[in-house]
């Protein structure tokens, strides 16, 4: 259908007034998060809060880098993040694959169902049995019971993203490396995997994502210091009587930037591998 | 045999590799960690005790905390403490999940509303023969130590106390007209709509929800006289409101007056959403004249001098009987290995030198010296109320109900007493803690 220019700019003008207003909808907590972090205490606690920012003031950064222990809460945080990523991408790697191409066989999919079943249960309800589990296997207060704990979770969601993407591959590719004398690892590691790295992208952010924003099982797993992650380590700054509101921004803000920084760099892998499988053909 | 090609040798070097190291990763890491759970200390004797604290590490009263227990640590070859900082909102779900993995600490601060709870879970130590050894037994305040003993067993020791009194603005109280405080419901009634015309502030201020609307509620019913759970003879608890028609009254005469309050623009509309730290803040900023507080208020002069340069202290308005509701901070010792330890350590910990330094405005003990502002709260001692040691998580949650019932839902209050009277029971029949059940 053909529009004259006029139409056209109109229309375009109405999706990007759209546009900017749902980004700043979107945006405004982060916004707020960022100027509370630079507002000195009494322009925090205030009747009248404002955008502006009177008195800036970079005391509260201070505050987390050097009063507290939020450095060891984020090296935490990367090492379980990093190893939860790279086991659940192995694991969901294989079992996508065995999803998609072992369809004939009935175990494979009743396993799959049982996946998809399992992640239908709250993560409360298994709080004290993975406790109990943890505290058997002598692994509470350790680093391993976050990574075995946030792997089982995080593996099921990466399997059927990976699964959908294999779906998406045409079979005959891999009947010619076949044909060609690769075996099915190979076939794997040397035909899919090369064509599916925004998949492999996107169920790498979604792995880590998972970890680093986990609250629950971070504080009741962790008793000490040096193996807190960080977002229990943030909610430290909820004090006896009273927040310490611009601390706790500006550990959010610290926080929230490794992942900011990723998706700016990662954000077109992300979205390609997002869209991946859904349609097939 | 067929060759393998070099790129694919390498993609399955490089597979087994990161395997391997995720392996070696996850194998190695954290085995460190135990040294500090364990059991061992740093000499062959020494006892390394794990305790809990929901201190806040960047108040001067949280350092002094960490000052004094480093200074026992060091004066004790014997016992290590391994102090972990746990916030109080989710203390209560990492000690019940610890109690019930049978891993709990040794000893941690907790709240007045746990006893019931953790008792139940036969989490608690009996402390009653290490109390009646100890020539301080007798310097607590009585209804301290009775809110802490379960069946003549000391099962929790005070850790400080939260002793609430009428906290009010005098400037907004002269620009009304007022030269003195409400010391009645009524008197408080009267007063609202005076203050609100004159200044365009709201007289009073009430948390409707969480833990501290419960805390209120039981202030206003014990003014009244009432209790939320009495002991049978059976050695259970039970509400008795139903059995009486006086006491039902009563109740609903107490949700009459929070239904009053809100009809005559006594408090801010916004209240019934308000928890403890809106409350606070509200105040502390004078956005309202009066309110039913703890002494920790004072803790924010600093940061609001202006706000808090009138406020002054009285007792809080009651109806039948002076009384108000006294929180009593327990701190838990746990069935463990060394509770002899553990008590040497609480013994500290409730010693006068520790009280005087750490709760000089909040002490359960009679002997501390509290600076001006806590001596008006201690004088409130005497009229002090607890909760009764029952398990009182659901109770909490339908006190706040209640509240919510009565301003969001327009239930009458004559409804809510009923309904609340039966949420008791029902709650202690879930516990197993209802009279003849």
């Amino acid at each position: 259908m053909l529009i004259s220019k006029r139409k056209q700019w109109i229309v375009q003008s109405i999706t990007y007034i759209v546009l900017i207003g749902f980004s700043f909808y979107c945006l405004f907590p982060f916004l707020w998060m960022v100027v509370t972090s630079l507002k000195p205490d009494n322009e925090i606690r205030t009747l009248t809060p404002s955008f502006l920012i009177q008195h800036p003031t970079i005391e509260h950064f201070i505050n987390v880098l050097t009063g507290s222990s939020f450095l060891t809460f984020f090296k935490n945080s990367v090492y379980v993040s990093l190893v939860v990523t790279a086991a659940s991408l192995i694991i969901s790697i294989f079992a996508g694959y065995a999803l998609s191409r072992f369809v004939r066989f009935r175990g494979v999919k009743l396993f799959g169902v049982a996946m998809l079943l399992s992640q239908m249960i709250p993560g409360v309800l298994l709080l004290i049995p993975l406790y109990l589990t943890m505290k058997e296997l002598h692994l509470i207060n350790t680093y391993n019971s976050l990574i075995l704990a946030y792997t089982t979770f995080t593996v099921p969601l990466c399997t059927f993203m990976m699964k959908g993407f294999f779906d998406s591959i045409p079979i005959d590719m891999e009947e010619s490396a076949e044909i060609d004398g690769c075996t099915r690892v190979g076939t794997i590691f040397r035909i899919l995997l090369p064509v599916s790295l925004p998949s492999l992208v996107s169920t790498s952010m979604f792995g880590f994502l998972n970890s680093w924003n986990e609250f629950m099982f971070g504080f009741v797993f962790i008793n000490d210091e040096q193996h807190r992650t960080l977002t229990p380590g943030i909610y430290l700054f909820k004090g006896l009587y009273q927040t310490d509101w611009g601390s706790m921004m500006a550990s959010s803000v610290l926080s929230v930037l490794p992942v900011v920084i990723m998706f700016l760099f990662l954000q077109r892998f992300l979205v390609e591998g997002m869209t991946a499988g859904a349609v097939k053909g | 045999m067929r060759q393998q090609p070099m790129r694919y040798k390498k993609m399955s070097k490089l597979a087994i590799v990161a395997m391997a190291a995720i392996v070696m990763m996850t194998g190695c890491s954290g085995s460190a960690s135990n040294a500090t759970t364990s059991n061992e200390g740093s000499t062959d004797q020494a006892v390394t005790l794990n305790f809990w604290a929901a201190l806040d590490p960047s108040t001067t009263e949280g350092k002094t905390i960490e000052q004094q227990i480093k200074k026992f640590d060091q004066e004790h070859t014997d016992i290590n403490i391994n102090l972990q900082v746990i916030t109080y909102d989710v203390l209560h779900d990492k000690l019940v999940a610890a109690i019930t993995a049978g891993d709990s600490p040794d000893l941690s601060w907790g709240l007045g509303e746990w006893v019931g709870e953790f008792n139940q879970m036969n989490a608690l130590a009996d402390l009653t023969p290490y109390m009646n050894e100890w020539k301080d037994k007798d310097i607590f305040y009585p209804n301290v130590m009775k809110a802490l003993t379960i069946d003549e067993k000391v099962k929790a020791l005070p850790n400080y106390l939260g002793i609430r009194a009428l906290l009010y603005h005098e400037n907004i109280l002269k620009q009304a007209g007022y030269d003195a405080p409400p010391k009645t419901w009524d008197e408080l009634l009267q007063m609202g709509p005076v203050i609100k015309a004159k200044t365009n502030k709201y007289a009073f201020g009430f948390a409707g929800t969480g833990v501290r609307a419960s805390q209120e509620l039981m202030t206003y019913l014990a003014q009244k006289g009432l209790s939320i759970a009495e002991k049978q003879a059976d050695g259970k608890y039970k509400n008795t409101w139903q059995d009486n028609p006086q006491a039902l009254q009563k109740v609903a005469e107490v949700f009459q007056f929070y239904k009053d309050m809100n009809a005559q623009q006594v408090v801010d509309p916004n209240a019934k959403t308000w928890g403890w730290e809106e409350e606070d803040q509200n105040f502390v900023l004078a956005q309202y004249a009066m309110v039913v507080n703890g002494a920790w208020i004072e803790g924010r002069t600093s940061e609001n001098p202006e706000g808090m340069s009138d406020v002054k202290i009285a007792a809080p308005p009651y109806s039948d009987q002076p009384a108000t509701f006294m929180e009593v901070a327990p701190l838990f010792v746990y069935n463990t290995e060394h509770t002899k330890q553990a008590w040497e350590f609480a013994s500290f910990l409730m010693s006068k030198e520790y009280q005087q330094a750490v709760n000089p405005s909040k002490s359960a003990r009679t002997d501390v010296e509290s600076d001006k502002w806590g001596k008006e709260f201690m004088k409130l001692t005497s009229q002090g109320v607890s909760f009764p040691p029952v398990s009182l998580s659901g109770i909490s949650q339908s006190m706040e109900d209640s509240i919510a019932r009565l301003m969001l839902k327009n239930d009458s209050p004559e409804q809510i007493a009923t309904w609340l009277s039966q949420a008791i029971n029902e709650n202690l029949q879930k516990t197993n803690q209802l009279s003849g059940s």
